[in-house]
């Protein structure tokens, strides 16, 4: 018992500690201006907002990319196709996928977008790179989700003359709807936070606000690997444990709103 | 006065893999009466109600052989599309299950999968069908709230609502009440003698009072055979097999 408390408490204890340093550390400028203001010399001074714009912007289209895809290759796998050698090797395949270090998925993106597809470093490069790596995590939760509809459920739609199509979308999808969020809220966090993915695909210099998804784009995360690897002074460093606080406010922010729609979501569909 | 038969079952078998389930079954079912039929669990009698609508399609393995007639067009033909064929046969389960939405949505999913849009329309569906499975009274006020806020019996009432909605012309129980209290039950038990003026009633159930009660023909099921066949009080008064008295008399089952 006491171990038990020994662990868990150990857990807070590095977290907080983590997150104290992190906030203590960039405090000085933390503000209003740095989250929503225009950087000034070489992200030094000012704001964050360029960057900020493109993590969102990267993540979005990350999971445009990926969301319908996850639901619709974890519609086939229960739906459509009979356990059997296919759905083996597609779930083996997926969490390979989800096992592939992050930084292949850059190497992978930079190789299809820009040398195979010639592309430019973009926003929708390095959306399509982050939503093949979410991709397994939505699958696997869908998958999971759309498991646990009761069959009692998709059995009275079919005994009111539905056809399969419409009892996915009717019954199996809704019922399923709050565990597909998690899957896709696990990803956001994972798109969010990911450096090495992008690390070509974003530029460092000089600030760019992305309008199209064609548009070159700077990220919070690209960013802090920007001013710690390239510091010359207390200053870089103290600006990166800014972005770095910022970087987790965002992403406790959106993994709140994310769980909150869900907990809206699944009080419709207690059970 | 005989009554037009509304499904005739000739030679039915079906297998689960290797197992069969149900061997050379005849049966006619009259137009607006309710057959029930009885027997102890296991003997087939669910399985058997579950080829009315073709719903063991849905489940792998099972083979079927013979003819299932419905107003003379056997349901198993090529031509015959089993989603189609569940808009004229509908069938309410064991347990009742609403879909997790609200009432309104509950009874309107029918309509609306069938091409129904007009929110006038639908409104008048939906009232109809659960004024015809007397839950109007209990729910008109409150209709947007989330079906599996009701009682279990309004469930079950709310899943015949539903059924209701999309006009069929059978109505299949498969245990209705096997889930419910005594006052639930009788509340549906009442229901059926309505809705036998408007449906073709097909009950399957455990409780050999419930059949006597709303039944006008009981067939009784033992091992995958339907033993005996005839009006409900034939078969309680004057049974003709052993077996079919040794049940009814609580023997065994």
């Amino acid at each position: 018992m006491t171990l038990l408390w020994l662990s868990a408490g150990s857990i807070l204890l590095i977290l907080c500690s983590i997150v104290l340093y992190v906030v203590y550390r960039g405090s000085h400028d933390l503000g209003v201006e740095f989250v929503l203001g225009q950087p000034e010399n070489i992200w030094l001074a000012g704001g964050m907002l360029p960057a900020l714009i493109g993590t969102l912007y990267t993540v979005l289209i990350a999971l445009l990319f990926a969301t319908p895809l996850g639901i619709g290759a974890a519609v086939h796998l229960t739906q459509y196709t009979k356990e059997g050698r296919t759905t083996k090797l597609m779930r083996i395949g997926s969490d390979a996928l989800n096992a592939i270090p992050s930084i292949v998925f850059g190497l992978f993106g930079l190789t299809l977008f820009l040398y195979y597809l010639r592309m430019k470093p973009s926003v929708f490069a390095a959306g399509l790179t982050l939503g093949f790596m979410i991709l397994p995590t939505i699958i696997r939760t869908a998958e999971v989700a759309i498991k646990a509809v009761p069959w009692s459920e998709i059995e009275g739609s079919y005994a009111l003359g539905a056809t399969k199509l419409q009892t996915i979308t009717g019954v199996i999808l809704p019922t399923a709807l709050p565990g597909i969020i998690t899957g896709v809220i696990l990803g956001l966090g994972r798109a969010a936070g990911e450096t090495a993915p992008i690390i070509w695909l974003a530029s460092f210099w000089p600030p760019i606000t992305p309008l199209s998804p064609a548009d070159p784009f700077n990220s919070l995360t690209t960013t802090l690997y920007f001013l710690t690897s390239e510091a010359q002074n207390e200053q870089y460093i103290t600006r990166a444990f800014a972005v770095a606080s910022l970087l987790l406010f965002m992403v406790l922010v959106l993994n709140y709103v994310a769980r909150a729609l869900n907990n809206r979501l699944s009080a419709n569909i207690r059970r | 006065m005989d009554q037009k038969n509304k499904i005739l079952v000739k030679d039915l078998n079906l297998w689960y893999g290797d197992k069969q389930a149900l061997k050379d079954n005849n049966l006619n079912i009259k137009e607006n009466r309710v057959t029930a039929l009885i027997g102890p669990s296991g003997c087939g009698k669910s399985t058997f109600i579950r080829c009315l609508n073709r719903m063991n399609d849905l489940i792998d393995g099972v083979k079927i052989t013979g003819e299932v007639l419905l107003d003379n067009k056997n349901i198993y033909d090529k031509d015959i599309d089993p989603v189609a064929l569940r808009k004229r046969v509908g069938m309410v389960f064991q347990r009742p299950n609403p879909f997790p939405m609200s009432i309104f949505d509950n009874v309107a999913y029918g309509p609306r999968i069938h091409g129904i849009k007009d929110k006038t329309e639908l409104r008048r569906i939906v009232e109809e069908s659960l004024v015809g499975a007397a839950l109007w009274g209990e729910v008109s006020d409150r209709l947007n709230t989330n079906a599996l806020d009701l009682s279990g019996g309004q469930q079950q009432r709310l899943c015949i609502a539903r059924t209701l909605a999309v006009k069929p012309e059978v109505v299949l129980f498969d245990e209705p009440c096997s889930a419910l209290d005594p006052i639930a039950t009788g509340k549906i038990e009442d229901l059926m003698q309505d809705l036998k003026k408007k449906y073709t009633i097909v009950i399957v159930t455990h409780n050999m009072q419930q059949a006597a009660r709303v039944s006008d023909y009981t067939g009784f099921f033992l091992l995958g055979r339907l033993l005996e066949f005839a009006k409900t009080r034939d078969i309680f008064e004057n049974p003709k097999k052993k077996e079919t008295e040794d049940y009814i008399t609580g023997r065994f089952g």
